[in-house]
């Protein structure tokens, strides 16, 4: 029988990658769906500062939350992944989807947009060309 | 992926002092083990006590551990409550649970 | 492998010399002799010590430091360094930029806050514009001109047999509160915690790889080692040069005699030049690190050779925190803030150290190049001595500040 896989110490707080190596965030949580008579179901992984920083003091993620949502609230929410598409976890946690199917790029592509708009933020060829 | 109403997260149950029916302290719950079961995950244990703390950070690895014969233990999913995720409690005797060492 | 290995040298004796360890050697110099030498040594054996330790478990798990702290502690315990050094790394950052602008105002006469905006503007060009083999190996190459304080010493020809006896601690024959908050200013000047996030996400950026172990080794002895005897020549020179004349090093501009006296005119060209330099290049390491640190932390996709827009929150917070420092250091003196944030160092390294030494115990990092039992025994030593700046750091710094 193949040994229990441990949450805590295998998944939580782990980077995760995707099928393309991409960083897609630390597992800021894991999501559990009891069940009567039944052992609890694993759902998701979490990616999202708003449930990191909640972990660290509970009132932070309510105001990190607002944060994103007064800075985007197009883009604002968490990134959740099914536990099912966890491929490998140990140091990393890897998964077997193309992160781009999610919204785990949001941030970085709605900041990136700002970011070109300032001269050499998109750069031409390779970096310090 | 919509949330559902009774889901729960792990992070909160983390750390949560797990009591018996009558309100005695066990100790608290420091690591989720998972199985696969088909398709899906699920929560078959829970270890609870400081020497699953010690297991978690690998500071076993550096020779440390709980001193004392009340190391902590593992409970099957069965022997813990989670009607209520903030007081998870016993459906047990303390003695029934297995020992960690 | 000869170029790769010199470059890592050159680089690590730039991340070693920077305004607190000018700052904080000029001072001990001027006012105890050679007898804080000592205070650099150990600083030196402990910063040698965890690089290599952060440059293995870089080249072995392909992970830094900031990240097995979190994943192996947890955000709970990892929010606590982050806070804290991000704090005083922004401090310091500002304590660098400081120091370029005062740099420029000994080479001008102009107030040195003139400058502030435009060094700290040269900062974030050179981040924004450059890829990490630019920012590392140009400015550890410019900053070569450091080494001109060891030639200097050479030149004054100190009793050498002082300096060697000042390697062995020593009491203070006066003004104790005084003293010991150098020495840990000292210890906390070479022992900064950003140097090891930092050492470790090179060593990543730089994709270094388990048959990069020895180079690991000979970077984090010799280039530390140089870079700690450029440090020893500013004290011996500040103990010749400035403590015999009754001066006192309040300003930047009584320790550019540590230079003029053994090369004359030259000397304040090179002081000039060291000072400038060297603080430019922390700056830069400086401000990578909390890009890094906030990155690493929360899992971003981060690396000083991507464009900003392909790792935009990246960039941003290493933009903002240049931004910060600069509004910091022109309210702040220069001088003051360096001395304040190399004893903050010290009070802050136990939190990063402590978990190092968990992490280089865990054969999931390291698989078989874990720590040894004597290794082990030094780092916990370290921990100790590091805890003993934690605690007295703040007192010291009232009294003997």
């Amino acid at each position: 029988m193949v040994d229990p896989l441990p949450l805590v110490r295998d998944v939580l707080d782990k980077q995760i990658y995707d099928v393309n190596d991409a960083k897609v965030g630390k597992v800021d949580g894991i999501v559990l769906l009891p069940r009567k008579g039944r052992p609890p179901r694993v759902l998701a992984i979490e990616s999202d500062i708003p449930c990191a920083l909640g972990r660290v003091w509970r009132p932070l993620r309510r105001c990190a939350e607002r944060l994103q949502e007064w800075i985007a609230p197009e883009i604002a929410g968490p990134t959740t992944i099914g536990f099912e598409h966890v491929v490998k976890s140990g140091i990393d946690v890897q998964v077997g989807i193309d992160a781009k199917r999610t919204n785990a790029f949001v941030w970085d592509a709605w900041l990136g947009h700002i970011v070109a708009l300032i001269p050499g933020g998109k750069g031409r060829g390779e970096k310090g060309e | 992926m919509a949330k559902r109403a009774n889901e729960i997260r792990l992070e909160d149950l983390l750390g949560r002092r797990v009591r018996t029916a009558d309100g005695r302290n066990v100790g608290r719950i420091e690591e989720f083990r998972a199985r696969r079961e088909g398709d899906y995950w699920v929560v078959t244990e829970f270890d609870i006590g400081p020497n699953a703390l010690l297991g978690r950070l690998a500071a076993r690895h550096l020779g440390i551990t709980w001193p004392g014969r009340n190391r902590g233990y593992r409970a099957s999913w069965e022997q813990i409550n989670l009607d209520d995720p903030r007081r998870p409690t016993l459906n047990c005797p303390v003695d029934q649970l297995k020992q960690l060492r | 492998m000869i170029l790769q290995l010199a470059l890592g040298i050159v680089t690590a004796i730039g991340g070693f010399i920077d305004v607190g360890a000018i700052a904080t050697t000029a001072l001990a110099g001027a006012l105890f002799g050679y007898q804080l030498v000592w205070a650099v040594l150990v600083g030196t054996l402990c910063v040698i010590l965890l690089t290599e330790m952060c440059g293995r478990l870089a080249a072995v798990s392909h992970h830094t430091l900031a990240d097995a702290v979190r994943e192996r502690l947890g955000i709970r315990y990892f929010a606590v360094p982050l806070f804290l050094e991000v704090v005083v790394d922004t401090m310091v950052l500002a304590a660098e930029i400081g120091g370029v602008a005062i740099a420029l105002h000994l080479a001008t006469g102009i107030d040195y806050r003139v400058f502030v905006i435009p060094a700290a503007l040269a900062l974030w060009s050179v981040l924004w514009f450059g890829n990490f083999s630019v920012v590392e190996n140009g400015v550890a190459f410019l900053g070569l001109v450091a080494v001109s304080f060891v030639f200097g010493m050479w030149e004054m020809r100190p009793e050498w047999g002082d300096v060697a006896r000042a390697a062995i601690p020593s009491l203070p024959s006066r003004d104790a509160a005084q003293y010991w908050f150098l020495a840990i200013s000292i210890v906390g000047s070479v022992l900064q915690p950003f140097l090891l996030n930092f050492y470790a996400s090179g060593a990543v950026e730089e994709k270094w790889k388990i048959k990069d172990l020895w180079m690991n080794r000979t970077v984090a002895v010799f280039g530390m080692s140089f870079g700690s005897l450029i440090a020893v020549g500013i004290l011996v020179l500040a103990a010749v040069v400035i403590g015999p004349r009754g001066m006192h090093v309040d300003s930047f501009e009584q320790a550019v005699f540590t230079l003029v006296a053994p090369f004359g005119e030259w000397g304040l060209s090179l002081f000039v030049a060291s000072l400038a330099v060297a603080c430019f290049g922390a700056g830069a390491d400086l401000s990578l690190n909390l890009a890094y640190l906030v990155s690493q932390g929360f899992g971003w996709n981060w690396s000083e050779n991507l464009k900003p827009h392909e790792d935009a929150r990246f960039a941003l917070v290493y933009s903002f925190a240049i931004l910060l420092a600069a509004a910091v250091v022109m309210f702040a003196d220069p001088l003051k803030l360096t001395m304040v944030t190399m004893a903050l160092n010290g009070a802050v390294a136990p939190f990063i150290v402590f978990p190092l030494l968990i992490v280089m115990n865990d054969k999931a990092y390291l698989r078989d190049q874990t720590n040894g039992l004597l290794t082990n025994v030094l780092t916990s030593v370290v921990i100790l001595i590091a805890f003993v700046i934690a605690i007295v750091a703040i007192p010291l710094e009232v009294l003997g500040g």
